[in-house]
């Protein structure tokens, strides 16, 4: 079965609400660290995000998993944050 | 060290990259880096004031891309946004090379830059495809001239042989 956008987004959605949920506790130890997550559960911290990258595609060949940076810093885009908030909204 | 030399407007600053979907690189694997083609070349805004390098809807659209996860982007009203990220390569084209004869296909000579980058969707199509952040700017030397010159020379130590890294 193909893996639609829509069924991976949702995947990464329901995957990011169980991250945010315990992100804070995971600071303490892990900040830095990128999360693979399945099934709204993380199922392994590596150093860099392309690292969590391929474990998921070894261990789940269906695509339904994400990687979340365990982190409370936000990318700053600069002037273009300006751009991004007005077409974003 | 290779360098792409160029112009800007005094305002802005443009670079041509290609990006690659990291699940593509296999095929180009084996082949000499001035012997590739099929190429995406887009667009780039080159920001120093990003931190992370951003793609248009066109060029996720164009390379196929598959979501990896949410990348949080800070916004004037303090609450982040939180788009789509992805994982792509970006390479520079620093020079094309000449074609052995008329009508027959052009080629490039493409570097890889960083092995690969997490980036992030932008909102809708803007002027440009990609939004070159400091996670690609700094790993070579950018000079603006006020003569309207640039230049950006690839960091040799980023410089990633192919078949090497990738």
């Amino acid at each position: 079965m193909t893996l639609t956008h829509a069924d991976k987004v949702r995947v990464i959605d329901e995957n990011l609400a169980a991250f945010m949920a315990v992100r804070d506790a995971l600071l303490t130890d892990h900040a830095g660290k990128h999360a693979l997550l399945r099934d709204r559960e993380i199922k392994g911290l590596f150093d860099t995000p392309i690292d969590a990258q391929r474990a998921g595609e070894l261990a789940f060949p269906d695509g339904l998993f994400s990687v979340q940076e365990v982190s409370v810093e936000a990318s700053d885009l600069g002037y273009y944050s300006h751009a991004y908030h007005s077409r974003a909204a | 060290m290779p360098t792409i030399h160029g112009r800007h407007n005094s305002r802005q600053l443009f670079l041509r990259v290609v990006i690659v979907n990291p699940q593509n690189v296999q095929e180009y694997r084996g082949a000499r880096a001035e012997y590739l083609d099929g190429l995406k070349f887009f667009e780039a805004l080159v920001d120093t004031g990003a931190t992370t390098t951003m793609i248009s809807p066109r060029v996720v659209s164009a390379l196929g891309l598959s979501p990896c996860g949410r990348l949080p982007l800070a916004s004037i009203s303090g609450i982040p946004h939180w788009p789509l990220a992805y994982f792509f390569h970006v390479r520079f084209v620093p020079y094309e090379v000449p074609s052995p004869a008329e009508g027959q296909r052009k080629f490039f000579s493409v570097f890889l830059n960083t092995p690969v980058i997490k980036g992030a969707e932008l909102p809708g199509e803007s002027g440009f495809d990609v939004l070159l952040g400091m996670d690609v700017i700094s790993t070579g030397r950018l000079e603006v001239a006020p003569t309207g010159d640039f230049s950006f020379t690839f960091n040799e130590a980023w410089l990633l042989a192919r078949n090497e890294r990738e």
